[in-house]
């Protein structure tokens, strides 16, 4: 049995460290990898050069409202708060200078949070008000709560209650999350492995950056809570290779993390040790795929293996592995530290909690935004993404990134759940949603997906090899007005072929962009002998 | 093929730096990859070759896991990178504008790629184009040309 005097100490820890600061200024500047693309490096490195003594400088991730960032919010000691977009490095002396006139409250425009106040926020909630990396910051939110109400259950009680919320996997399959983790506990193993995956190389989805980005102690409960219900020793944190920012700040996590104390004895205090490393991803789609995932840990080339085995039972160095999303590892935390009621109340039945979306294209409002299964896409691209500015009007909306498809303006209303959305197969995948208005040309659009798919083809499968490149040749058939209705049937059995005889996800999604041109845009085909 | 110049010493420091820092173990390929590619800012054959000894596996298949990542580099990139997003959210926001930019103004130098990237995952803030390393977003062609005067400026500089 855990006792309450080990989560005690953490609070106390924290609270000491943090009290400190009490009476100042608190100027929050969210540094992300968007923002860092609007400045808000040099926003940072202003503030650090002009905030005196009465104030302190924190650096969080970014909350999401990527279209107006870089955002400032700044506490004055009175408790009230002020929030800043589309901010430059001028701030910082202005800021200054009200902080040492002593000027309480801030007297600012405060910002439009149509954006934010519209979510459901569970897994961004805190993502962008603290501090990234700096354990008392976390704790004083809750963190890790829920990391030790865990370990005070049995790993099967554990595993139970996974079951009880309904979480399902965010990476794209939406497989039970405490069915796989029963897989790999009851599997026969001295070793067993949890492996974060966070490469995230689907182009249009930018999710797990944010959460490495601006809460790493999220993932990073939750993948303990994971190893501990498991009876797993090894977590491997596997990230992006291009998403340096989140290396940095998942590193910084870890290492606060563990000197704060949270292992000592083992996982909070439960005696099961756990060893933590860091991997980097070394580029491609494929490289999501979990089966391919543990090709590259292993050394070997990105392509797919066979299942099963299922990694569960035979993974990474063919002990038993149980790979999880980031998004689906910073769930567990509110799982386990709220009542579950309070998860299985948001979303729909069987679909219960959140899904995190990556909103782009033409709506006013871009950026990542957290709503409940069951949304509207209605109600994300008009209420949350603002909709369209007025010359412009939704031509399609393109779901899942390379690997699904187009819905017409006519089914605006389709909900967000996991799965497909409709009868074309078009896929929610890990929450890619872009915005497509009418100066878009629907084959074009169909092309670039297409040919990204053959592009990113691992080569392994002859099918998908094969057949990806020869889908672009026949969409290229349609684009210069030279195909036939005969194409129409050849290019709809290829992608058939394709979906129906690859190894993987990729493969088998490739041709659902053709399937979805043919089903929604047939009309917009130049067919030469209609 | 490239070498290394002053190949031996060079290759002597990888070889002491990945016996000190990964175990000679195949599921280390890719880390000590990771870890010669940024010494180098790419992988020249004979580093691969180290690292293939290093843990123990035939050059030829250490090769063909290096060429199945589109993020490790064979050959020697030059001093200045531009890459520009031509991903569905930067496309739809005039991409290939900044990616004509970019070439015209490369062309006129000797020492500046230009390459496209499938995404910056900048989507949010599109379109994006990376700079030796550092991102811009919400780009126009106006502060796209400002950004090109800058590292102009740099390369005379240096």
């Amino acid at each position: 049995m855990i006792k309450e005097s080990f989560y005690k100490r953490l609070q106390n820890q924290a609270k000491s460290e943090l009290a400190a600061k009490a009476d100042k200024y608190r100027v929050v500047v969210q540094l992300g990898h968007c923002s860092t693309s609007l400045g808000a490096k040099e926003v940072v490195e202003s503030f650090d050069k002009y905030l005196t003594s009465d104030s302190y400088l924190v650096v969080a991730g970014c909350d999401g409202a990527c279209f107006n960032g870089p955002t400032v919010s700044v506490r004055s000691p009175d408790g009230s708060i002020v929030s800043l977009d589309n901010m430059d490095a001028s701030i910082a002396v202005r800021i200054a200078t009200l902080i040492e006139g002593n000027v309480s409250p801030l007297k600012f425009k405060d910002a439009n949070n149509v954006f934010i106040d519209g979510q459901t926020r569970l897994v961004l909630q805190t993502c962008g008000e603290i501090d990234a990396v700096n354990l008392s910051e976390y704790i004083e939110t809750k963190g890790y709560y829920g990391l030790f109400k865990a370990v005070s259950l049995s790993p099967d009680k554990v595993i139970d209650r996974v079951k009880n919320s309904g979480l399902r996997g965010r990476g794209g399959a939406y497989f039970p999350t405490a069915l796989k983790w029963k897989g790999a506990r009851k599997a026969k193993g001295v070793n067993k492995y949890i492996v974060v995956n966070s490469e995230e190389g689907e182009p249009g989805v930018f999710k797990d950056r944010h959460l490495m980005e601006g809460v790493p102690h999220k993932i990073i409960e939750g993948a303990l809570i994971a190893a501990y219900a498991v009876g797993a020793n090894n977590i491997f944190f596997y990230i992006n290779a291009e998403a340096n920012l989140s290396y940095e700040r998942m590193n910084l996590a870890i290492k606060e993390m563990t000197s704060g104390g949270i292992l000592k004895d083992g996982i909070m205090g439960s005696k099961w040790p756990v060893k933590i490393e860091l991997r980097r991803g070394a580029g491609g789609y494929v490289c999501g795929e979990e089966t391919t995932l543990i090709n590259t840990m292993e050394g070997y080339r990105r392509e797919p293996r066979l299942r099963p085995p299922f990694p569960t039972e035979s993974g990474y160095l063919d002990s038993p592995t149980i790979i999880n999303n980031a998004e689906t590892l910073a769930n567990l935390p509110h799982i386990f530290s709220s009542p579950i009621s309070d998860f299985t109340a948001i979303g729909v039945e069987n679909q219960s909690g959140t899904k995190l979306i990556s909103l782009s294209g033409a709506v006013r409002r871009t950026g990542l935004a957290e709503v409940p299964f069951g949304t509207t896409l209605k109600y994300l691209v008009n209420h949350i993404g603002g909709g369209l500015p007025e010359s412009k009007s939704v031509k399609a909306i393109g779901i899942g990134g390379p690997s699904s498809g187009l819905l017409p303006p006519s089914l605006i209303d389709t909900k967000i759940s996991p799965g497909a959305l409709n009868e074309a197969g078009i896929i929610l995948g890990s929450g890619g949603v872009i915005v497509l208005d009418d100066t878009i040309t629907i084959i074009d659009f169909i092309r670039h997906l297409a040919a990204y798919n053959s592009d990113e083809s691992c080569g392994k499968c002859t099918p998908c090899r094969e057949g990806t490149p020869k889908l672009v040749e026949l969409i290229d058939k349609f684009i210069s007005q030279k195909a036939t209705s005969h194409d129409v049937n050849e290019i709809e059995s290829l992608a058939m072929i394709i979906k129906d005889s690859s190894l993987c996800g990729l493969g088998q999604a490739a041709g659902t962009p053709v399937f979805s041109l043919i089903r929604f845009f047939y009309d917009q085909l130049l067919i030469k002998d209609n | 093929m490239n070498t290394i110049s002053s190949d031996n010493e060079n290759l002597n420091e990888l070889k002491l730096a990945l016996e000190k820092h990964f175990p000679r173990e195949h599921n280390q390929l890719m880390p000590a990859l990771h870890y010669a590619h940024h010494q180098y800012n790419y992988l020249p054959e004979p580093a691969i070759e180290v690292v293939a000894r290093h843990v123990k596996i035939p050059l030829s298949e250490a090769y063909g896991a290096v060429t199945s990542y589109s993020e490790m580099r064979l050959v020697k990139p030059k001093e200045h990178l531009i890459k520009v997003c031509t991903g569905l959210s930067c496309k739809i926001a005039n991409s290939d504008d900044l990616l004509n930019i970019a070439r015209q103004f490369a062309n006129k130098l000797n020492n500046v790629d230009v390459e496209e990237t499938a995404c910056g995952f900048l989507c949010s803030v599109a379109p994006a184009v990376c700079i030796d390393g550092a991102w811009a977003g919400k780009l126009d062609p106006i502060n796209f040309k400002t950004a090109l005067n800058n590292l102009t400026q740099r390369i005379h500089q240096s």
